[in-house]
């Protein structure tokens, strides 16, 4: 502990400059996000290019700050002066996680609680959604860069790390956007969301612990291209069911789904019409009941089974089909067929 | 007298290109061993792997007797690392860098740190991105010296040194081991000749040869014959003759298994009488030029 607090002097003494301009941003983002509310609702003050600004600066200015601090003993490399010194290499990630800590989660928590208070709202009662804000902070800010960084020896090369996977990406966005994008969730689309938090969370703490005890870079860098492999794969491949079972497995409201009906409104029958809408495609709109929800609650259309059957007999059957461009309209639904 | 530093069948291979093929070598403790080669003869690489900043491919390197693969911090604070390449804190200043390094080793000594400040000439307040090679390789080693290392390694350190850097540097060394060992690699084999209790030969990553200085300047000889009857020459010259060479009556050889008697008695042997023989120590120089010609013509 002696020897990381140690280090951990001498990185404040050597970016002294960078954290001045991290704790100038984070005051920046305390004073806009303060007043955020006044100018959402008083047009005349409306300050959101400031706010803009700072929300672009501020993950900047942490990066510069990570990437500057583990760069300062870097990690890839064999003639560096540190390596063939009695570092202990818990004790530089233990002094690096510190000055993270010190100079970007705790500024960023004391920036959110002032905003809080800003807002009127008890602290309290917010600290642990405030602390949950700081859990994610670390999550999408922190450990991707601090993984790459980790994995570097100077800006050069995080940056060259930072833009392969961003133009690859783009790449294959363009080619098959599902990919990116991620499978359609509908609802559980959250699940996609923690999925990719977790395997970043696991593959850059992963990638930090196997740098900072072997430094065998080419490993932890196959490591890091596998966890954008799987996160990305994940995304794309987890099921709409399985999604929606964890969902259903998480959620604290039961529902009895055998009380739970879909049927044709035959009282709205009405609404029903079937337009040709040109060449081969028609346009089928029915009015449904759902009956048997719990009160409070909604009901979301996700996906459906098709059975149509022409006058000739002819049949044609489709089977969990998911509405990704199911949009809610009143009461109604319209629901294209993908 | 143990062995501080060994290497048992140490291979590394980049990809095809074989840098060091089954290297054993033995560094006894106390000793100065100079590691001598041309460039590119994998003299860094073998410092690099027993210092554990590259890995192996075979074989095992063994630093004070535990596998380098696992040394640990404390047993860096009995190692002075000290290499041509080495990328210091620039931003530092050398007062700086060597306060900074100080809490890392229980041994370190402020007045003796001050001592090689002022025995190097060193600037305090100089920032290191603002010295010099010369200076930069001083405040390395300074650094390496103020905690009385068991061990210490130099690689190349006088590459780039003008002549005096130089001797200040083998001065510094050698008045502040205090019986350390030390190991140092050059291509250069002048600048190691001087001083070294021990020297290896490492040519194409392998050990040519690795003895004491003493008994390899004793063991080799330069050896001119006046035949008497011009006409003899041998069948098979023996092993351990190099760079044979036969006029019509004039033999001269390099015996690198030099014995007084030994030697005259193979002499006679395969030449008969003779009218004079010649036996001429050789300088060190002239040792490795032998064995690096007899190596290349068995390659």
């Amino acid at each position: 502990m002696r020897q990381a607090l140690h280090i951990f002097k001498k990185d404040v003494r050597h970016l002294w400059f960078e954290i001045a301009v991290a704790i100038t941003v984070v005051g920046a983002f305390t004073f806009t996000g303060a007043r955020r509310a006044l100018w959402l609702v008083d047009p005349a003050t409306n300050r959101t290019a400031a706010w803009t600004l700072v929300m672009i600066l501020l993950p900047l200015a942490w990066w510069t700050l990570i990437a500057r601090v583990l760069h300062d003993e870097a990690l890839p490399g064999d003639n560096q002066f540190w390596i063939t010194r009695p570092y202990s290499w818990k004790n530089l990630l233990g002094a690096k996680a510190l000055f993270i800590l010190a100079f970007i989660s705790i500024p960023m928590l004391l920036a959110d609680g002032v905003i809080v208070r800003a807002y009127g709202l008890p602290l309290g009662a917010e600290m642990r959604g405030l602390l949950w804000s700081q859990v994610l902070i670390a999550i999408v800010f922190i450990l991707p860069i601090a993984a790459l960084s980790a994995l570097s020896t100077g800006f050069v090369q995080l940056i060259f790390a930072i833009l392969t996977p961003c133009v690859i990406a783009l790449g294959v966005a363009i080619i098959a956007p599902d990919v990116v994008l991620g499978g359609f969730l509908g609802g559980s689309d959250w699940v996609q969301t923690y999925y990719a938090y977790l395997v970043i969370t696991v593959a850059a703490s992963a990638i930090l612990v196997w740098q900072y005890s072997t430094r065998r870079t080419a490993a932890g860098r196959c490591l890091g291209v596998a966890a954008g492999i799987l996160a990305v794969l994940g995304m794309t491949l987890i099921p709409w069911p399985a999604a929606f079972r964890l969902q259903s497995w998480l959620s604290k409201h039961r529902v009895d789904q055998s009380l739970v009906h879909v049927d044709f409104d035959s009282s709205s029958r009405w609404l029903t019409r079937v337009v040709i809408e040109g060449g081969d495609r028609v346009r089928v709109e029915l009015p449904f009941d759902i009956t048997g929800l719990p009160p409070n609650m909604m009901a979301r259309p996700e996906g459906f089974s098709v059975r149509l059957q022409g006058p000739d007999g002819t049949m044609w059957q489709a089977d969990q089909l998911l509405l990704r461009n199911a949009a809610r309209w009143d009461k109604s639904f319209r629901w294209r067929l993908p | 007298m143990t062995n501080i530093l060994r290497t048992i069948d140490l291979s590394k291979r980049f990809r095809k290109t074989v840098v060091l093929d089954h290297l054993n070598m033995i560094v006894p403790e106390h000793s100065v061993y100079g590691l001598v080669g041309p460039n590119g003869a994998g003299k860094t690489t073998t410092i690099k792997i027993l210092m554990n900043s590259r890995q192996a491919t075979e074989g095992v390197a063994e630093v004070f007797g535990c596998d380098s693969r696992r040394l640990s911090p404390e047993d860096f604070t009995q190692i002075g690392y000290v290499s041509e390449n080495q990328q210091m804190p620039e931003w530092m200043t050398v007062e700086y860098f060597m306060n900074y390094l100080r809490p890392f080793y229980p041994d370190w000594d402020v007045m003796r740190a001050q001592e090689l400040l002022r025995l190097f000439e060193l600037p305090p307040d100089r920032k290191i991105r603002n010295l010099s090679h010369g200076m930069r390789m001083k405040a390395a080693l300074a650094s390496s010296l103020a905690y009385r290392p068991r061990l210490i390694v130099l690689d190349e350190p006088f590459t780039g040194l003008d002549a005096l850097v130089r001797d200040e540097l083998i001065e510094g060394v050698l008045e502040c081991a205090d019986g350390a060992t030390i190991l140092i690699s050059s291509h250069d084999l002048s600048e190691v000749e001087s001083f070294a209790s021990h020297i290896g030969y490492l040519d194409r990553g392998r050990l040519q040869f690795s003895e004491e200085m003493t008994s390899l300047v004793d063991r080799f000889r330069e050896i001119e014959i006046t035949l008497a009857n011009p006409s003899q020459s041998p069948i098979s010259w023996p092993a351990a003759w190099l760079n044979t060479e036969q006029s019509a009556a004039v033999v001269r050889f390099v015996d690198t298994q030099f014995d007084q008697e030994r030697t005259i008695a193979e002499v006679h042997r395969l030449f008969g009488n003779t009218h004079q023989i010649s036996v001429n120590p050789m300088p060190l120089r002239a040792i490795f030029v032998t064995l690096a010609k007899a190596g290349r013509k068995a390659a």
